[in-house]
């Protein structure tokens, strides 16, 4: 059992990879659900989820935080669709939205831009246009990871394995990650299933608070949720009863407590 | 059979993989101990083989670029030959900067795995410390492969492989690229056996003129051997006849092309003189 995400570039295979290893695998496979499923829980378009993790911000956006209100959204559908393991996640920033989970399998799919533009020609562009078109969208990826993130994709240290399918094959890259998430670093222990569970309380506060109180931190460890907040913050009526409702609503959460004036550690979401 | 290039920052793990896979494989090992080798075929002191595949040429540095250049090809060309006999894990001496998309050849590169080194009591340093010694390091490195091969070191896009060694354990490594190696698209064909005898030759050629010239670049493709180079407009000739007089004698090339840019910083430079 273990949770795999797949990064890629467009017409990289990356999907095809992400499907042969869960069918090998006999994991469930998430992709536009993680959407679909995010938007119903937060009341938020599909098409305004998609273009929040997709494009990267405008002159304006910079400044609202509005797309990082929306992947909080995502993250907490993410965390709570992943809880119960034997996932592949292969759409956008997964391995962004589960960073603090270290026995993530995290991989990347690359291939070279010739083979990724003859891809893209099957679907009718011509060779210009599929080059343009592809080279805007890794350029897109990468204005949003570094504007949001302050990371570039093509950093291989935010992955386990990055993959490239030119010399090996689509089989290839299904084999090494089948192999490698039978390794004992990613293997599914209940310490790491209490680690997924904490992360989704923490980040589905997180999204609960997020709209109104946009500078507040959580970490949960074993069911004891920490909220790191300012003076003001921690004594509004909103924010308590948000907090309160949250409590209710979640069973497993053996204790809640608010922290304030005190500095915020670094795995706080 | 086939070749292996490993490229990691962490010598320590790169050195344990590659003799392990080695041993494994029965193949042959090819490391910083050929220096040996290079330095007694092209009379070269060892010591200054390694500080030009360490030390990127500045102002204020001993090595004046010109002879930087002249080691790195001689490191080149050694290890392109060696490479011709296959069966091979390569790693420490820059390969995968200039063994260039040849079938028969994985390149992997290997990040992470510090806190195995630093447990092993290899690195007596604070965690925050390291973690700034280790950036710096890749800094320099990726100065070096920029100025000697113009690719970044870091560069995913050069390897067909990069595996984070933070997580996925040493002995994982090994079996992962042993059982890769055995695959029949990484045995030497004709043609990638071909194309590695050219970028041998395009070694040779760069190193023969490399020994007298400067700004040579080489590129070779089924023989065809096109030498590219700058100069003031006054030595354009020269340089030419030069180049043809002196590759014109190594032996394999089919048909020689030299092509000329202008050198417009020096042309500039003696207007004003």
């Amino acid at each position: 059992m273990a949770i795999i995400t797949i990064s890629r570039g467009s017409f990289s295979l990356g999907k095809a990879v992400a499907e042969g290893v869960a069918e090998r695998l006999g994991y469930d496979i998430i992709s536009r659900d993680l959407l679909l499923k995010a938007s119903g829980r937060f009341h938020v378009p599909q098409e305004t989820l998609e273009k929040a993790i997709h494009d990267a911000p405008g002159v304006f956006e910079r400044y609202s935080y509005t797309k990082l209100v929306y992947l909080a959204y995502l993250r907490a559908t993410l965390t709570e669709m992943v809880a119960d393991g034997n996932i592949v996640y292969h759409g956008l920033a997964g391995h962004i939205l589960l960073s603090l989970l270290p026995h993530v399998l995290k991989v990347r799919i690359t291939a070279k831009l010739e083979s990724r533009v003859a891809r893209k020609m099957q679907d009718g562009f011509s060779e210009q246009m599929a080059r343009a078109r592809i080279i805007e969208d890794d350029a897109h990826r990468k204005k949003w990871t570094r504007k949001i993130y302050h990371a570039d994709p093509n950093d291989s240290s935010l992955y386990d394995m990055v993959i490239s399918i030119d010399k090996l094959s689509k089989e290839d890259a299904v084999d090494f990650i089948c192999q490698c998430a039978s390794r004992k670093a990613f293997e599914w222990t209940h310490d790491r299933i209490r680690q997924v569970k904490d992360l989704s309380f923490a980040c589905g506060l997180k999204a609960s608070l997020i709209a109104s109180f946009f500078d507040v931190k959580i970490t949960c460890e074993y069911g004891n949720l920490l909220v790191y907040a300012g003076e003001k913050v921690a004594h509004s009526a909103k924010f308590k009863r948000t907090i309160n409702t949250f409590q209710k609503e979640n069973s497993g959460i053996h204790n809640l407590e608010v922290h304030t004036g005190v500095p915020v550690p670094a795995n706080a979401v | 059979m086939s070749i292996l290039i490993l490229s990691s920052e962490n010598k320590e793990l790169e050195k344990e993989i590659g003799k392990k896979i080695a041993q494994k494989l029965s193949f042959a090992t090819l490391n910083e101990q050929f220096f040996n080798k290079i330095a007694a075929r092209h009379r070269l002191e060892i010591k200054k083989i390694s500080e030009a595949m360490n030390i990127t040429p500045s102002i204020l540095k001993l090595m004046p670029a010109k002879t930087w250049h002249y080691y790195l090809s001689c490191v080149e060309l050694e290890v392109l030959e060696q490479l011709l006999e296959d069966r091979c894990v390569c790693w420490g001496l820059a390969a995968h900067l200039y063994v260039m998309v040849i079938s028969h050849v994985l390149k992997v590169r290997l990040i992470g795995g510090y806190g195995s080194v630093s447990q092993s009591g290899q690195f007596s340093m604070a965690p925050d410390k390291m973690e700034k010694h280790i950036a710096q390091q890749e800094r320099n490195r990726e100065k070096w492969s920029m100025a000697a091969f113009n690719r970044k070191e870091a560069d995913p896009g050069l390897y067909d492989m990069v595996i984070n060694l933070d997580q996925i354990q040493v002995d994982e490594v090994v079996d992962t690229l042993s059982m890769t190696m055995g695959y029949s698209r990484f045995t030497a064909m004709t043609y990638s056996k071909k194309k590695m005898a050219d970028q041998l030759l395009g070694a040779r050629v760069k190193n023969t003129l490399l020994k007298s010239l400067t700004d040579i670049h080489v590129h070779v493709q089924d023989g065809t051997v096109v030498v590219t180079t700058s100069s003031m407009k006054r030595e354009k000739s020269k340089k030419i006849e030069t180049i043809k007089e002196i590759a014109g004698r190594i032996e394999g090339i089919r048909y020689l092309e030299v092509r000329w840019n202008k050198d417009i910083i020096t042309e500039a430079a003696t207007i004003f003189r």
